[in-house]
């Protein structure tokens, strides 16, 4: 049997205000597997992003990522655990008064890793989502495409072992939205575990990946769905 | 499950802290570096709070450069009794010039005091009009140190001999009693001037980290710690302390040379070789290395006064 990457049990979120955003959820993402996570908007798929990110903590249940609880994490442990995973979000938060070399290494300056060895793996990273020469570009200058892989270069460039990426392919267009989910298969294969949260049904179709459905906080569905018609739509619900 | 890749951010790097201290470092350069201007008002103003203290530490160290001249010139003078004859004179000064206590001592004549005396214009007239001189044998000693002097005007004071002693010391002691209560005063403000430095450098860094307030919640995203998070800012208070340190110094030695005629016309007036003295070379170099301090300790309650939240992203 493979090992885990995320566990969880009888998950729960309920808000301060009393609101329950994820209820009784119940699942287990191998090391090296690809997941969707879906449903529709308020269904719960970021926040539960961000409960694996660590950036917040279950009001109930059992989570485990990556050997560890968060919830039974010091708070000043939890953001070792954070080190090794990467976070793609929708709406790309760069840093605008920094290039787009720095806001890539960004994760492994927090690393304590030499300059050399960065700009090493930044390179690599920005060649490797299509953004190679544009290292002292200011995000202001990129398109919303070239910002979110930017974004993704970043959840990539500290090679962590899961990664976490919120409607990664909100901001881009059909034909690149394929090549992102491409380099994520590939991210995959090198052993990465990825969780993509996204409500795009053709991408997720089309992968062929293993799907987690999520309806008003709780899962509903858990299944590999077959391969996409050549005439499916692209998108079922706007962001 | 993927080793390599947990292990590395498990792990973090070899050489890994000095880089992440260089990081920071760069970091707080930059942030000084991109708003130049926004800096300066802060800079000078810790500046100045650093001026006055080291004007007001060169001032307590002037005054006492310029008393140490006065309380070395301290003398007993011991008024003998004017039925003493010539031989008893010489022979208790002989016998205080074989004593350790004394540094140096010298006999003054009744002659000599009345010369000395007629030398001033308005006593002339009463002094012409005595029947005889009646001034004493006077013994002028300078001990070799305070506690030597004071053992001698006891002893001295119940000799037989000596009708009445005069200290010229007790005037230094005041004189030292109000350097005293000066010191006690520059340290009580040097004490207030530290604290305003702290906090102005507080303000400039809780302000700064209102502005990085995104990059920080980023950073946390990532797996910066709390000490990560803190470090750059603690970086750029002691960077705002020492740049603030360089500038005072440099201040100090501007006003100092401004007052350097005043000061010297008036050890000229008190009869004394001493001149203005510069901010000494040990002060010269701890000062900036201690505003450093003072700047990242601001900087840590600027940190602790513009907290942010635990959960970001």
């Amino acid at each position: 049997m493979s090992e885990s990457a995320i566990e969880a049990e009888s998950l729960s979120l309920r808000y301060p205000g009393g609101r329950e955003a994820l209820s009784q959820l119940g699942f287990r993402i191998d090391t090296g597997e690809m997941v969707f996570i879906t449903g529709r908007s308020g269904a719960g798929k970021s926040t539960l992003i961000r409960l694996i990110a660590s950036l917040m903590l279950p009001s109930a249940g059992k989570l485990k990522v990556l050997d560890a609880e968060p919830a039974k994490l010091r708070r000043r442990q939890r953001p070792f655990l954070r080190r090794r995973i990467g976070l793609v979000f929708q709406e790309h938060r760069l840093l605008p008064q920094q290039t787009v070399a720095e806001n890539v290494a960004l994760p492994l300056r927090l690393l304590g890793m030499a300059p050399a060895e960065i700009n090493k793996r930044v390179r690599t990273v920005l060649e490797l989502v299509g953004l190679a020469g544009r290292e002292r570009a200011l995000p202001a200058t990129l398109s919303g495409g070239e910002q979110q892989r930017v974004g993704i270069a970043r959840a990539m460039v500290h090679r962590p072992a899961l990664l976490l990426a919120d409607e990664p392919t909100g901001n881009l267009d059909p034909q690149l939205s394929i090549e992102i989910m491409a380099l994520f298969e590939r991210l995959g294969s090198h052993g990465t575990t990825v969780v993509i949260a996204s409500h795009d049904l053709f991408l997720i179709r089309q992968s062929r990946k293993r799907v987690l459905v999520l309806d008003e906080g709780k899962l509903v569905d858990d299944f590999r769905p077959e391969p996409a018609p050549a005439s499916a739509p692209p998108a079922v619900e706007s962001p | 499950m993927n080793r390599r890749t947990g292990n590395e951010a498990r792990r973090g790097h070899r050489g890994g802290w000095r880089a992440r201290h260089r990081e920071a470092w760069r970091s707080a350069w930059r942030r000084l570096r991109e708003r130049p201007g926004a800096h300066a008002f802060a800079l000078g103003l810790l500046a100045l709070a650093l001026l006055a203290l080291v004007l007001l530490r060169a001032g307590v160290e002037q005054f006492r450069d310029l008393g140490a001249p006065l309380g070395e010139a301290r003398t007993l003078s011991l008024f003998l009794d004017p039925a003493l004859d010539q031989a008893a004179v010489n022979a208790l000064a002989d016998e205080l010039e074989n004593d350790s206590r004394i540094l140096r001592m010298d006999r003054i004549s009744p002659e000599q005091g009345l010369g000395e005396l007629l030398g001033d214009d308005s006593r002339q007239q009463a002094l012409a009009a005595l029947p005889e001189n009646p001034l004493p044998w006077v013994l002028a000693l300078d001990p070799v140190d305070r506690v030597a002097g004071e053992a001698l005007v006891a002893e001295l004071s119940a000799h037989d001999a000596v009708q009445h002693i005069t200290d010229d010391g007790d005037w230094h002691d005041r004189a030292d009693a109000v350097l005293g209560a000066a010191r006690l005063l520059v340290t009580v403000l040097s004490v207030l001037v530290g604290v305003a430095a702290v906090l102005l450098a507080a303000n400039a860094v809780r302000t700064m980290r209102v502005e990085g307030r995104e990059e920080r919640a980023l950073q946390r995203v990532f797996g910066a710690t709390e000490a990560d998070l803190r470090r750059p800012y603690l970086y750029l208070g002691a960077l705002y302390g020492l740049i603030a340190g360089v500038l005072a110094l440099l201040l100090a030695w501007m006003v100092l040379l401004a007052l350097r005629p005043g000061f010297t016309a008036l050890a000229e007036a008190l009869q004394l070789t001493s001149e203005v003295s510069w901010v000494p070379p040990l002060w010269a170099l701890a000062m900036p290395l201690l505003a450093a301090l003072l700047g990242a300790i601001g900087a840590w309650f600027g940190c602790r006064f513009e907290p942010d939240l635990e959960v970001a992203g």
